[in-house]
């Protein structure tokens, strides 16, 4: 009587223990946050200028560098932290990026680092797309702003590394960071276009 | 590119003041009166103060409180240059007591001109003795100018200045900075300006204070562009040395010239290193305009 009690009492542990294996294998996967490094070499920041009346202008960055944190199923978690190096900038002309490099514009030696920080992430109205609230800090002077990232894609890379990728751009007054210099023959709009290739830690 | 309002504002409206103080410190009722010195002593700092504030503020406009780059510090410094040049002419003191405020004033300028690099690139040995060596050489061009304050008459001593922030202005152009040249274009066209008027009045006599515009902004201008855009150390050590050849042309043999004969020869003297600065400077050459 006994042995028969032990042994029920065993075969219901079992089966309880089996449910409660099928309940957690069959639960959809909650993928937690996940930290990822920007990847500089194949990530690019360009700005764009008008020079009115002809045309428009283009240069760029080399070195962006920052931590992306992402929760794919929670906007609001994630983060931002992005840093680029005011003198990496590269205008295809030695002479235009002394000027460009000095204190009528970027001021590198005095400032020199850009930097974006999210505050507050949700959600965009389309699929794989987030609005980014943060402060961007530029020629030492620190500004909300908001922008639209997209996430371009998600997957390993032949090296097993697992990649992200997200583009943006935004338009900013440069005046509002204090770039005054030379307004009239250059736009005081600018607009920045990122594209970030993240790698997860 | 200079555009019609960056001549209006950054040349012609500083030559304007500067002239108009200059005129104001000529034309006493007696010229030979101590009032008249008096009001010398003091039209002329203010004169080039205000000429060059009103030229750094048509150029780059106010500064904001407080100043939020070295650009705007500069406009600082000319206001401290002015009102020490004004104490100096009104309140004089004392040689030691004036040199120990000119070194503050000085170092102090110079601290927050660099105060960026003081922070992030510089140690705790290397930013101050980068200072004190940069102090040392602006009160050596100080003294220098002091003395040529002295000796200079009529035209001579706003002459070989305007020759040296002129030719300063273009090799920091050269160097990547047209904004930095357009203060320093500024506080040329004032000097110049004075110089057109001390012209029609050869025996025109400067005090000291005259110097204090010109010996805290100039040398403010040059650390500015060397340490903030690329003015070769070469060009700054010539442009740093330029009030001695103005010194040179008005002693000795040169010295005994009429004013306007002695002026041009200060002037001439001053262009020498200014040229090879200039020269120096443009292997950095940017172009005017993206």
């Amino acid at each position: 009587m006994r042995r028969q009690r032990f042994a029920v009492a065993g075969v219901a542990a079992l089966g309880m223990g089996g449910i409660g294996a099928f309940v957690a294998s069959a639960s959809p996967a909650v993928a937690p946050a996940q930290n990822f490094n920007v990847d500089p070499v194949h990530s690019s920041v360009l700005f764009k200028v008008k020079r009115p009346p002809y045309s428009t202008f283009y240069a760029m960055f080399h070195d962006l560098s920052g931590k992306i944190l992402l929760d794919p199923m929670n906007a609001a978690a994630c983060s931002v932290d992005l840093q680029i190096k005011a003198d990496s900038l590269e205008s295809r002309n030695p002479d235009r990026n002394k000027h460009l490099r000095s204190p009528d514009f970027f001021s590198v030696k005095e400032f020199p680092v850009i930097s974006f920080k999210s505050t507050k992430i949700a959600p965009g109205k389309e699929e794989d797309t987030y609005v980014v609230t943060g402060d961007l800090t530029l020629h030492g002077v620190t500004k909300p702003i908001t922008l639209t990232v997209r996430k371009t894609g998600e997957a390993d890379d032949p090296m097993k590394n697992h990649r992200a990728g997200f583009e943006t751009s935004f338009k900013i007054q440069r005046s509002d960071f204090g770039m005054k210099y030379g307004i009239g023959m250059l736009s005081d709009e600018v607009e920045l276009i990122l594209g970030v290739d993240a790698i997860r830690e | 590119m200079i555009t019609p309002s960056m001549f209006l504002l950054g040349v012609l409206l500083p030559a304007l003041v500067a002239g108009l103080a200059i005129v104001l410190a000529v034309v006493p009722a007696r010229p030979a009166s101590e009032r008249g010195e008096r009001r010398r002593a003091w039209a002329v700092p203010l004169g080039l103060g205000a000429a060059t504030l009103v030229g750094h503020w048509g150029v780059t406009g106010l500064p904001s409180v407080p100043p939020a780059e070295s650009t705007q510090w500069l406009f600082v410094i000319a206001a401290a240059a002015t009102a020490l040049g004004l104490a100096e002419a009104l309140r004089p003191v004392s040689f030691g007591w004036t040199w120990a405020l000119r070194s503050v004033v000085v170092v102090s300028a110079l601290a927050l001109l660099l105060r960026p690099i003081l922070r992030s690139t510089w140690g705790p040995i290397e930013g101050p003795l980068m200072v004190a060596a940069l102090a040392i050489g602006a009160s050596a061009s100080w003294a220098i100018l002091d003395r040529l304050a002295d000796r200079a008459r009529g035209p001579g001593f706003p002459l070989a200045l305007s020759v040296l922030a002129g030719g300063g202005a273009v090799a920091v152009g050269l160097s990547g900075s047209q904004l930095v040249a357009q203060l320093a274009g500024a506080l040329a066209a004032a000097l110049g300006a004075a110089a057109s008027v001390a012209w029609l009045s050869p025996g025109l006599a400067w005090s000291r204070s005259a110097a204090a515009v010109p010996a805290l902004v100039l040398p403010a201008l040059w650390v500015e562009g060397r340490f903030y855009s690329e003015l070769p150390w070469s060009s700054l050590a010539l442009l740093a040395l330029a009030p001695g050849f103005a010194l040179a042309g008005a002693v000795g043999p040169l010295g005994r010239l009429g004013p306007r004969a002695g002026a041009l020869a200060q002037a001439g003297l001053t262009s020498l290193p200014v040229a090879a600065a200039v020269a120096l400077a443009l292997p950095a050459s940017s172009p005017f305009g993206l």
